[in-house]
């Protein structure tokens, strides 16, 4: 009768069965439907090699317009000097954009992509239950924002990691996340170029609150607020938007073992971006030397 | 007029056929789906780690444990295939003769761990929603998505080797069962020394059948069946378990930015797994350099 009645009321998980208790399963379902794969708009008419297209470079200078961040001076002597370096490198091929090394430590393999790693090439996954979202980016990152009204650790259990410590709360269809203690360097574009998206370092003392929500079936809305009081003379507020991808129907991953080129899509070859489809016809997958 | 468009805009909502206006919530067969799917929400861990030690060398029980499942594995392979093993034997346990006290790291530091990515030191998570299953591994953030929205495998003129492989699945019960084909770099543990596993790789030829369920609160059970028709002599069969972690809140990455994980716990560090509780040293506001 006691079983029954915990059972009834969503306290405990059905004996063996383990599924979601009532109050999980209504929470489920106050939550919005994130299912399928995203992208991020300056990406949707990319072409081959993740160049911009057209419409995408149009999307990022308006992008770079809003952004307009203030940074320090002591900050801006150092992007001065990273900014000329990345313009050396991208005269040496226009039309093909460079990966994103020179802007400090991107790129290469085994590279996972810091925060916000909203704004890169690929597709995005998003993972919505209860208690987290996660969100799965093609290039490797992996963001664990927690909802379950958890704070952030106290500050002597926090230390900068690439992906910082996220929480969430949902305001009606809108997820609000604030995210702290990010690793040095971290990104976020500073204006639109011939072909890629320069990105500045920001510091490790950045704050940031993005709310995201579903516009409608195909889109969504990332209003990203920054504060950093070591690189930014004042906040910066930028609205990205994201399409749904409607021609590729699984998430694949960028980042390999360091020799990804021959098998991967979109792999980092001498320093750029490379858009293989399927790789050349090999002999017969995992054949031994010898049986050869 | 616009009480019949209003009216035909109810009832597809009210049918669970397209979702609720702008809230974009989900549709009634998504959430009657959800419902049936069992919580695995949590972090976990394979139990051949359960008292590991720093540095992520197994403990007594998780080495009495891993050589259990060692012996009830036994795999046989191809000739063809076994010079490969032996050569990865060899590798190994000269780079343990050198230093027996820590546990290899047996892949490239900073690449993800290859399929089965089921049996590595450090945490799980696993996501699970009606359409897919995600399995998150903190060991270099490998990522399996196991569609369970009743697609197939790609063609066989779309597929080719990645580090996953295609996963697809469907729920029998409260069991999810994995199919997972055209995997790179496939490997499968044979022994456990004091502190890892020993590995043979696996060919890509690899057919995988996984049936994961949570025994209860704090277990879960993989069951593994490879079929390899290329490396293995007669298919493999094996059960390993994952239990809930206790004493932790948070999934990390062990991978950062260029492998400098110096700010993580569980580096790599000269092709060894360290574990760094905090770093000792910081300066997180000097501008770049």
């Amino acid at each position: 009768m006691i079983l029954a009645t915990l059972l009834l009321a969503g306290f405990v998980h059905s004996a063996q069965g383990q599924t979601s208790s009532k109050a999980r399963i209504e929470a489920f379902a106050k939550l919005p439907d994130w299912s399928g794969l995203w992208e991020f708009d300056i990406w949707t008419d990319e072409l081959d090699g993740q160049q911009m297209g057209p419409k995408g470079m149009q999307r990022a200078k308006v992008y770079a317009a809003q952004l307009q961040a203030t940074f320090t001076p002591a900050w801006q002597a150092k992007l001065d000097q990273l900014k000329k370096t990345a313009r050396t490198e991208e005269a040496t091929d226009a039309n093909n954009p460079p990966a994103f090394e020179q802007f400090g430590r991107f790129g290469g393999c085994g590279w996972t992509p810091g925060f916000p790693a909203t704004m890169l090439p690929g597709t995005y996954e998003w993972r919505v239950t209860p208690e987290e979202t996660t969100l799965i980016s093609l290039l490797g990152s992996v963001r664990h924002i927690y909802t379950d009204g958890r704070s952030h650790p106290p500050k002597d259990e926090l230390w900068p990691m690439s992906q910082g410590d996220s929480i969430g709360h949902w305001e009606g269809d809108t997820l609000v996340v604030d995210t702290v203690s990010i690793r040095s360097p971290i990104y976020l574009p500073s204006l639109a170029r011939g072909v890629g998206v320069p990105f500045v370092p920001m510091s490790n003392e950045l704050h940031s609150v993005e709310r995201i929500r579903m516009v409608n079936h195909d889109q969504m809305e990332i209003q990203f607020t920054v504060e950093d009081p070591i690189a930014l003379a004042k906040p910066v507020y930028v609205t990205f938007d994201w399409n749904r991808v409607k021609d590729i129907d699984r998430m694949e991953q960028n980042a390999d073992d360091c020799d990804s080129a021959a098998t991967e899509r979109n792999p980092i070859v001498n320093g750029r971006y490379e858009t293989i489809i399927k790789p050349a016809p090999t002999t017969p997958p995992g054949t031994p030397k010898s049986a050869k | 007029m616009i009480r019949r468009v209003v009216f035909i805009i109810a009832a597809l909502v009210v049918a669970g056929c397209v979702p609720f206006a702008q809230g974009q919530i989900s549709s009634k067969a998504r959430l009657k789906a959800f419902a049936k799917l069992p919580d695995w929400s949590g972090l976990w861990e394979f139990d051949a780690y359960l008292d590991e030690s720093v540095g992520q060398e197994l403990g007594p029980e998780g080495l009495r444990r891993a050589r259990a499942y060692a012996a009830a594995m036994q795999p046989t392979f191809t000739p063809e295939w076994q010079p490969k093993v032996d050569e990865a034997r060899k590798a190994q346990a000269a780079a343990l003769a050198a230093d027996p006290n820590q546990p290899l790291a047996t892949h490239s530091p900073c690449a993800e761990s290859p399929f089965p990515a089921t049996m590595l030191p450090g945490f799980y998570e696993w996501r699970v929603t009606p359409e897919e299953t995600t399995l998150i591994s903190s060991q270099n953030n490998s990522v399996r998505h196991i569609y369970t929205d009743g697609r197939e495998h790609p063609p066989a003129d779309e597929l080719w080797p990645t580090t996953m492989g295609d996963s697809i699945g469907h729920w029998e019960g409260e069991t999810l069962v994995v199919d997972t084909v055209a995997m790179r770099y496939p490997s499968i543990f044979l022994a456990a020394e004091q502190a890892s596993f020993i590995v043979s790789p696996l060919s890509d030829r690899l057919h995988a059948i996984e049936r994961v369920h949570m025994v209860n609160h704090d277990e879960m059970q993989i069951q593994l069946t490879a079929d390899d028709p290329v490396a293995l002599a007669k298919p493999i069969h094996i059960t390993i378990t994952h239990e809930r972690v206790r004493g932790f809140d948070r999934m990390e990455d062990t991978r950062d930015a260029d492998c400098d994980v110096s700010t993580d716990r569980n580096p790599v560090v000269n092709g060894r797994f360290t574990t760094i509780v905090k770093p000792t040293t910081a300066t997180p506001t000097e501008p770049p350099k």
